[in-house]
Formats: structure tokens, C-alpha cells, sequence
């Protein structure tokens, strides 16, 4: 098997990942995020609402929902989630003393992570695509504007921004020895990005902060909710694509460059 | 009519300063058990993993089955099972479980894995346990489900780092016992890395000695034993290594 992906396997770690403690965890996770948001929405902190309609133009319930649902809950668990499902791929097999023997299948290293790591980001993508389908049938009742096909496409967005978070906590992983400082190196990246994705909100002169940060592209668009087109969603859809293979990749590479 | 399975010359392998494995010659004919002895850090486990490419020889060449250790090594890999001395299994799974993911890496699925578990099955009896956690098991039943994972592909050549540690003694009969029907009656070439002298008297053909990185004695056992006027495994063993210590 010297493809990018060994699709046996690969259909193998889903299910194996998806039954496992992590997968539940991080469904509850989302539940409870889901549960928390109409609360969270029933006194926004001020402050927010005002940077909101200075940096979008636009203060409705529904973009202030939106803002707390996609930033203040998602982007604060896919901190935790990246970390949580993938910064363990390769360092938990050599903490438990078990990589030599699966490197000693006809799977290539290279293979094996990236297989590990799409698995991962597709569980991901499972939880968060059910989260995100439950949020449009159970909240449009209690939000005002409340309107399906942008939440759901926003959800799509910010769903890639997600599955870049796991790959790039699978990649940063790579560089650690231990379990504990993979997974805490992976979170703290990842919190960066997160943390630094409003700086060109606050600074349009630092723009390139912004389009070199995925996180920045899945909230720009809150800018463009009042004439939202196929052209605003795609063109974010296909870049954060991009940069989930670019973090896939580089993963890869330094994979090759020698794991074992 | 048996050909050459391994075959490996002036096989050598660095870690820095530190020569693991020190010009090593030896082939392996197709359907032997052949033994290899050493101390600890004599270089047995580097030479399992440069024959499944796990390593890259500093020097030196081989092939198994043909394929050239470092430019074929996925395909070795295919047909050859492999039992480490060291591993540790995924104590959140079941062995049932974790004998679909290792079969998943040789694209296996579906019934033909679930036929193969059920022989590996009655033939390690793990019926009673195969369902349960195996952070629950006992150092036997982890041997038995890591001699198993070796066997899932049907391999033609099987590589054992100590595969009878941890073993009970009717269980490492049987095991005895099926290595050398494996051998007789499938042609499996087995490469059997062990400490227990009488285990390699008791199923091997032939047999190296690996000291210090090096080849020190190799050939059919009874040869070997009356070539140093040895009658038992043990003498032979330490014949040989202190004369090369001297």
C-alpha cells in the first residue's frame, strides 16, 4: 500500500476512531455547546455586540448568533478537539511501544499517518455536520432572522477551519516526543491562531495576518452576510480545502523525513 | 526443491559510533526454522528490522523472497509476519478488534478477516477471551494475540523476537508444534530470535550466533555441535562466545 491513503485501514481507524472515548467526548463537548448558546445569546456582553457591528456592519440577532455560536463556542472547542483527536497520531503508538509493529505491516509511514489523520479530520467533520444539523432544526425556533442555508453554509466554512485544526494538531504532534507536550505544543499553536484570527478586524494595514490564518477566513464572512453569494462561500470552501492539505502535507513530509 | 527465503551479505547497520550489526552473511532456505542466538544487544532484533525495512543498512545487502531489503521493503512487509520482542497492545481494545485493524493494514476485510480470526482462533484458543478488553489480559494471553496479529496474513516468512516469553510451558509445546507444521506443511520460513537455548533445539534446522554485531557461528545445529565437540545447545552457545570473547 504506497498511496497517500490506505483506504482499508483508513475505513478501519474511522469506525476504530469513532467508537472510541475521544469521539464521544467530543460529541458531549458539542452538545453542551448547543445547549449553551441560546443562554449565552439571552444577554450578549455589550462589548461584543459593539465590536460586532463596528467590524461587520451588522448587529442582528442572527449575525450576534452567529458570532457567539462560530467564535465564542466552536472556536474555543476546536482548540481543545484538534488537539484532543489527533496531537496523540504516531507519539501514543511509540509511547505505547506498538509503532514498530504496526510500521512492520506493508503500510508506509507516510501512509499510516495520513491515513490516521484524514480519518480524524473526518470524524470531525461527522460530529461537527451533525451538530450543525441539529442547531437547524432545534434553533431557529428562539433566534430571530434565524436562516438555514447561511448557518448551514457557515457552518461548511467553519467546519474546514475545524478539520485544519486537526491536521495541523497531527503535524505539530510530530515534532514532540512525549504525549502530554504533543497535545499542549498542538492547543497552544492552534490557540494562537484562533486567538490572532481578529487582528486585521482591528488593523486593516495587517491584512496579511488575516489571509495567512485559516481561522481568519472562516469569520470574514460574517462581513458578507447581508448579500452572501455561492462566489463568498466557495471561494472560502476551495481556500480552507487548500489549507487543510497544506497542513496534511507538511505533516506527511515530516513524516518522511524520518520517523522511525 | 528448497531456494533461498533471506539472504543477506555483509549486512551492517551504525547508530553513530555504535556498530549494531557488523558485516552479517547468512541465507535462510525456504520451509527452515532457522535460530538465531545472542545476548541481549547483540544485534538480533536490528537484523529483524533491516530485513523487514524498518532500518536502513549502513552497508551490505539482502533480499526476502526476492525483494531487496531497502527498495521493496512494503512488499517483504506483505508476506511477512512479524512478532517484536517489546510491544505493548491497545489495552481499550479487544483482540477480536485489534486483529481487524492489523488485518485492515494488509487490506484485508470483511469475511475473509473474519474466517481468518476464527482459525487463529481455535489455534490459540483465545475463544475465551478474544471479546474482552485486552487491558484485562495476562502477559500469556498478550503473547498468544501478538503471535496471532503475526499470523493474520498468512505470511510466508515469520520473524519471532522471543516469541515464546511469557508463554506457558503447554502453550509453548503447541506453539513449538506449530511452527514446525507451519514449516513442513506451508513452506513458511521461519527466523526465530530467542534466549531459550532448548526452544532453538527443539525446532530449528539451523542456527546463528550473533555477538556483539557479528556472526560468529552459523550452520546446521548438528554440525555446529560436533564441529566444537558440544553435545548440548547450551555448551555450544558458550563455546562460541567466548572464544570469540578470548
Amino acid at each position: 500500500m504506497t498511496g497517500v491513503i490506505a483506504w482499508t485501514f483508513f475505513r478501519r481507524e474511522c469506525w476504530t476512531l469513532f467508537r472510541s472515548r475521544k469521539s464521544q467526548l467530543m460529541g458531549l463537548i458539542l452538545i453542551y455547546m448547543l445547549a449553551a448558546v441560546p443562554f449565552l445569546l439571552q444577554n450578549p456582553p455589550p462589548e461584543i455586540v459593539r465590536a460586532i457591528e463596528s467590524w461587520f456592519n451588522n448587529s442582528s440577532t442572527f449575525v450576534i448568533f452567529m458570532f457567539i455560536w462560530i467564535d465564542l463556542a466552536l472556536n474555543k472547542t476546536i482548540v481543545l478537539l484538534g488537539a484532543l483527536l489527533s496531537a496523540g497520531i504516531m507519539i501514543e503508538e511509540r509511547t505505547r511501544n506498538i509503532l514498530g509493529l504496526y510500521l512492520s505491516k506493508p503500510i508506509a509511514p507516510e501512509t499510516y499517518f495520513a491515513s490516521k489523520t484524514v480519518a480524524a479530520m473526518l470524524v470531525f467533520a461527522w460530529w461537527y455536520a451533525l451538530i450543525a444539523v441539529v442547531a437547524t432544526l432545534t434553533l431557529p425556533f428562539r433566534i430571530p432572522g434565524f436562516s438555514e442555508p447561511v448557518f448551514l453554509s457557515l457552518s461548511l466554512i467553519h467546519m474546514l477551519a475545524g478539520t485544519f485544526a486537526v491536521a495541523l494538531s497531527a503535524t505539530i504532534a510530530q515534532s514532540f516526543e512525549k504525549r502530554l507536550s504533543a497535545f499542549l505544543g498542538s492547543m497552544l499553536a492552534i490557540m494562537l491562531l484562533v486567538g490572532v484570527a481578529f487582528v486585521p478586524f482591528y488593523d486593516r494595514d495587517l491584512w496579511i495576518v488575516g489571509a495567512l490564518n485559516p481561522f481568519y477566513h472562516a469569520i470574514s464572512v460574517f462581513g458578507e452576510l447581508d448579500a452572501l453569494t455561492y462566489t463568498h462561500i466557495l471561494s472560502r470552501v476551495f481556500l480552507l480545502l487548500g489549507w487543510n492539505v497544506v497542513a496534511l502535507g507538511f505533516g506527511i513530509r515530516k513524516i518522511r523525513e524520518g520517523v522511525i | 526443491m528448497s531456494s533461498e527465503a533471506i539472504a543477506v551479505e555483509g549486512l551492517t547497520k551504525r547508530f553513530g559510533k555504535l556498530t549494531a550489526l557488523d558485516q552479517v552473511t547468512l541465507s535462510i532456505e525456504t520451509g527452515t526454522i532457522f535460530g538465531l542466538m545472542g545476548h541481549n544487544g547483540a544485534g538480533k532484533p536490528t537484523l529483524l528490522r533491516l530485513l523487514l525495512g524498518l532500518l536502513s543498512p549502513s552497508n551490505g545487502s539482502g533480499t526476502v523472497i526476492g525483494h531487496d531489503i531497502v527498495r521493496e521493503s512494503l512488499e517483504i512487509r506483505g508476506v511477512c509476519g512479524f512478532l517484536p520482542a517489546d510491544f505493548k497492545l491497545p489495552g481499550d481494545s479487544t483482540a477480536r478488534q485489534f486483529l481487524k485493524y492489523i488485518a485492515s493494514m494488509f487490506d484485508l476485510s470483511g469475511t475473509v478477516v473474519d474466517e481468518r480470526i476464527e482459525e487463529l482462533n481455535t489455534l490459540f484458543r483465545l475463544e475465551t477471551f478474544i471479546d474482552n478488553k485486552m487491558s484485562e489480559y495476562s502477559t500469556g494471553m498478550m503473547q498468544k494475540v501478538g503471535l496471532a496479529q503475526a499470523l493474520i496474513n498468512t505470511p510466508r516468512i515469520l520473524l519471532l523476537d522471543e516469541p515464546t516469553a511469557g508463554i506457558d510451558p503447554i502453550g509453548r509445546h503447541e506453539f513449538l508444534e506449530l511452527l514446525r507444521t507451519m514449516a513442513k506443511e506451508d513452506q513458511v520460513t521461519i527466523l526465530f530470535s530467542t534466549h531459550i537455548l532448548s526452544d532453538i533445539e527443539a525446532v530449528c534446522e539451523d542456527a546463528a550466533v550473533l555477538h556483539q554485531g557479528k556472526l560468529i557461528g552459523q550452520g546446521s545445529i548438528d554440525a555446529l555441535k560436533n564441529e566444537h565437540g558440544c553435545e548440548r545447545m547450551d555448551d555450544l552457545y558458550l563455546k562460541l562466545v567466548r572464544e570469540t570473547e578470548a
